[in-house]
């Protein structure tokens, strides 16, 4: 069994501290988000906003297929990192309200888009919801890792 | 208010958690929800033995629980084993962190 008796000297237990903060910072590096996470959510949120273009079964089919998409790349990030979070704090719960005001503001404009005959502008909105997500998604996991690094 | 919450802790050295690798399992623990053997493993540097060694010393304390569940990308069968700091862990942990800091501050 690893034994260490109380530390009484004040330079040890700085260097017991730094050692420490260099392990969080290695750890904080890897649970950076992979390429394919902030381009898969990116690409979730876009099949979804490009909906009203297309039947309604296709739109329960992408919503369902949105579900399940995020559940299968959260539990991968977890499987390639080794890490699973305890949250994101204030701050990516304010992006991820953001994520879904944009997203479901976005929807909105799809649909004034198709009922006004631009269908095809619907890959505009798509495109912004795409970009949206995937910068949100990317900024909520380097909060994460902010957080890890912090302690 | 992470500051406020440590200044808070109360101070309570634990011989347990201060082996160097046991208080550095502990410190990578800390933020996270759960951490995968191999990730903890990798990031502090060590053998799958002496991880193992110092993790069953905090198992036994109640510090920490380990949890193995099965992967369904692996033909192999092996599964993946989860480590997280009990509710005891991260009392005695912070409790220990405030005592480590304070001996620090006699050095600034």
């Amino acid at each position: 069994m690893e034994t260490q008796s109380t530390p009484q000297d004040p330079r040890q237990a700085a260097e017991l501290l730094e050692t420490m903060n260099g392990d969080r910072d290695r750890l904080a590096d890897r649970a950076k988000a992979p390429t394919w996470l902030p381009l898969g959510f990116g690409l979730i949120a876009a099949a979804y906003v490009a909906g009203p273009a297309s039947s309604e079964d296709w739109r329960r089919f992408v919503l369902i297929g949105a579900i399940m998409g995020t559940l299968v790349m959260l539990a991968a990030y977890r499987r390639a990192t080794g890490i699973r979070l305890t949250g994101v704090g204030p701050k990516g719960g304010l992006l991820f309200a953001l994520a879904i005001v944009v997203v479901l503001a976005l929807l909105s404009v799809s649909f004034g888009l198709v009922a006004s005959g631009l269908g095809w502008w619907v890959v505009a909105s798509a495109a912004v919801a795409f970009a949206a997500v995937a910068w949100i998604t990317r900024t909520m996991t380097d909060i994460a890792r902010a957080r890890i690094t912090r302690g | 208010m992470a500051d406020a919450a440590r200044a808070a802790d109360p101070i309570a050295f634990d011989e347990t958690i201060h082996a160097p690798l046991r208080l550095r399992t502990c410190g990578l623990l800390r933020p996270v929800d759960r951490l995968d053997f191999g990730a903890l493993r990798d990031t502090l540097g060590v053998s799958d033995a002496s991880l193992s060694k110092q993790l069953k010393v905090l198992v036994e304390a109640g510090y920490v629980s380990i949890d193995k569940s099965a992967s369904i990308d692996r033909a192999d069968l092996r599964r993946l084993t989860w480590i997280t700091l009990t509710v005891d862990g991260r009392r005695a942990f912070d409790g220990h962190m405030a005592a480590l800091r304070a001996i620090a501050g006699a050095a600034t």
